[in-house]
């Protein structure tokens, strides 16, 4: 890759880590997988590069990235792992004690979740992507994520309480918060 | 109440902090540079002199008919190659973007001399056109009529009534094959349907075969290891279905036409004929690494490197080596060229035209764009190779402009 081309790779790199992040952290329930799908997902990236439509795929490209990666390791996972947060969100007030307890909740919830079933319902409520976005994210038809998302969404409550609010029709942008 | 999609904001808000950057480009250009190793045929220049006895043990044909008589394989080097002067008919310069794109791009030449290019117009939409060399008109086709981001794709096949690309994967497990039909200026789009929804599943490099199906590479491990392999095949006129030709064939390779090849784990180059189904497999020279196979018309080409530097083996379709040429770096350009294969050897900053059948090489162009990724493309009798960059941008940087020339190949004797 030119040196021009690594700066812009940087760059784009450097603006779409956090919000990889998240959509990693969420997919995985683990900070330091996070981190690690993360850094394979961009190294994909890297060398698809050259080959990456400019104008209006690289934050897709590099979302499907993220999402491939995260079910590649989560195939990969040993089934005696076990998700949760990590020490550093321990809490020390009970304010913060009750919301980290909501987080623990959210992401154990979703890593009981199939990976397909938790990267629709995280593409769709993380990344507010429409649902045409998330079939192309994940590579299939449209009925396909309404089907996975729903059943996604019903488990989450189901797992969450009674008390988890859905809006059913959101839709957005990567990284328009 | 909590809303789900704050919650999941908050949850994720300490996901962490930037990633290793470093760490990603080192890994990434290695990966690049295995991929080119591969992909391309490369096999690293020697940096020693080089005559070295290749240590070929004889092919073992499938069945048990008697082995035929093994010829003695031409030895060549880049000092052997004919000089020749191409007759050049068309000049274009054009700018190149930032990303190292270009507003045109050569992607092949028809069978009776037409330059195939294509540009992106609205809406990301890939415009496919034919230049006339000798008059410098080009012809331009109505946009593809698949979604802009997959570009062109692939050519399978460009003669004088009909042009044929493979794009893909479109949508995970879809892949299309595009039809031009030039006198109408139509497309028609075949869809392939795959099993697999991954887009890393598919490694692609996609030819046409004898049994006029389009087939191509895939496999669990193409992700990130290069082996195993499987071969899928799709019809190139109805929509449907691909086929699962052969599952999990270990090791990477290639085909075109009717030879089908790959090198195995264990060195062992392995080719199966699709016309008569016959097989037959080679042992490569002893301690060689980073093989690739690739085939032409009715040719196995191997490149790897080997102990005392690179090689590059042309075999016949019977598995005898015809050609050895042993003095570095080889990068084949294009598939096949009217029974030659075009090649570039960096080292020399040289294009050649590599005649399969005469066994003989043809320096026919030197590169001033060498570096800067625009392969040369060739067919009908005609090259077409990217032959100056301005002003004197390093090897590796986007240039600022570009010139193609396209030239009349002379018929060597």
């Amino acid at each position: 890759m030119a040196r021009r081309d690594e700066a812009a790779f940087r760059e784009f790199a450097e603006a779409t880590t956090p919000q990889m992040r998240r959509t990693a952290y969420l997919m995985c329930g683990d900070r330091e997988r996070a981190a690690d799908i993360v850094q394979e997902a961009l190294i994909r990236v890297f060398v698809a590069w050259p080959r990456i439509d400019r104008k209006d795929n690289l934050r897709g490209y590099a979302r499907r990235a993220v999402v491939s990666v995260a079910i590649d390791f989560s195939r990969k996972r040993s089934s005696t792992e076990r998700v949760g947060v990590s020490e550093s969100d321990e809490p020390t007030t009970e304010d913060v004690a009750a919301r980290v307890a909501e987080h623990r909740a959210l992401v154990q919830a979703l890593a009981a979740l199939p990976p397909r079933q938790r990267a629709c319902v995280v593409l769709r409520y993380l990344e507010d992507l429409a649902v045409s976005d998330v079939a192309a994210a994940l590579g299939c038809q449209v009925g396909t994520v309404k089907s996975q998302t729903a059943r996604g969404l019903a488990a989450l409550k189901a797992a969450y309480g009674a008390d988890l609010e859905i809006d059913q029709q959101p839709v957005g942008e990567w990284g328009a918060r | 109440m909590t809303d789900l999609r704050e919650l999941m904001y908050d949850a994720s808000s300490a996901a962490g902090g930037p990633a290793d950057l470093d760490a990603v480009v080192a890994e990434g250009q290695r990966r690049v540079r295995r991929r080119r190793l591969v992909g391309s045929g490369i096999a690293v220049a020697a940096t020693a002199s080089l005559v070295t006895a290749l240590v070929l043990v004889a092919p073992r044909l499938s069945d048990s008919a008697p082995e035929p008589a093994k010829p003695e394989p031409v030895r060549l080097t880049t000092d052997d190659a004919i000089q020749l002067e191409p007759r050049v008919l068309h000049e274009q310069t054009v700018a190149v973007d930032r990303d190292g794109s270009t507003p045109l791009t050569y992607d092949g030449i028809t069978s009776d001399g037409r330059v195939v290019l294509h540009r992106v117009v609205q809406s990301f939409a890939h415009q496919a056109g034919l230049l006339d060399p000798a008059s410098g008109d080009i012809t331009w086709y109505d946009p593809v009529p698949t979604r802009g981001g997959l570009g062109l794709g692939e050519p399978l096949l460009l003669d004088r009534t009909r042009l044929l690309f493979a794009q893909g994967p479109d949508e995970g497990r879809f892949f299309n094959v595009l039809t031009l039909d030039r006198a109408s200026g139509t497309w028609r789009v075949t869809r392939v349907e795959t099993t697999e929804a991954d887009p890393y599943y598919f490694n692609w490099s996609p030819f046409l075969a004898a049994d006029g199906r389009v087939w191509f590479r895939g496999g669990p491990n193409l992700r990130g290891d290069p082996a195993p392999v499987e071969w899928w095949s799709a019809s190139t006129t109805e929509s449907g279905p691909a086929r699962l030709e052969e599952a999990a064939a270990p090791g990477l390779g290639s085909g075109h036409g009717r030879l089908l090849s790959r090198i195995d784990p264990n060195g062992q180059l392995v080719v199966r004929d699709l016309l008569d189904g016959n097989e037959w497999s080679a042992s490569l020279g002893s301690g060689c690494t980073n093989g690739w196979a690739t085939t032409a018309e009715n040719r196995v080409l191997v490149s790897q490197l080997c102990p005392d530097g690179a090689q590059f083996v042309v075999f016949d379709a019977k598995g005898n080596p015809v050609l050895l040429i042993s003095d570095g770096l080889v990068i084949l350009d294009d598939k096949a060229v009217d029974g030659s294969v075009g090649v570039t050897m960096p080292a020399r900053g040289s294009f050649y035209i590599l005649d399969l059948e005469k066994l003989t090489l043809s320096e026919v162009a030197s590169s001033g764009c060498q570096g800067h990724g625009f392969p040369s493309v060739a067919g009908g009798g005609l090259i077409a190779w990217c032959h100056d960059a301005s002003p004197q941008v390093p090897v590796g940087e986007p240039a600022d402009e570009v010139t193609y020339r396209v030239a009349e190949l002379p018929v060597a004797d």
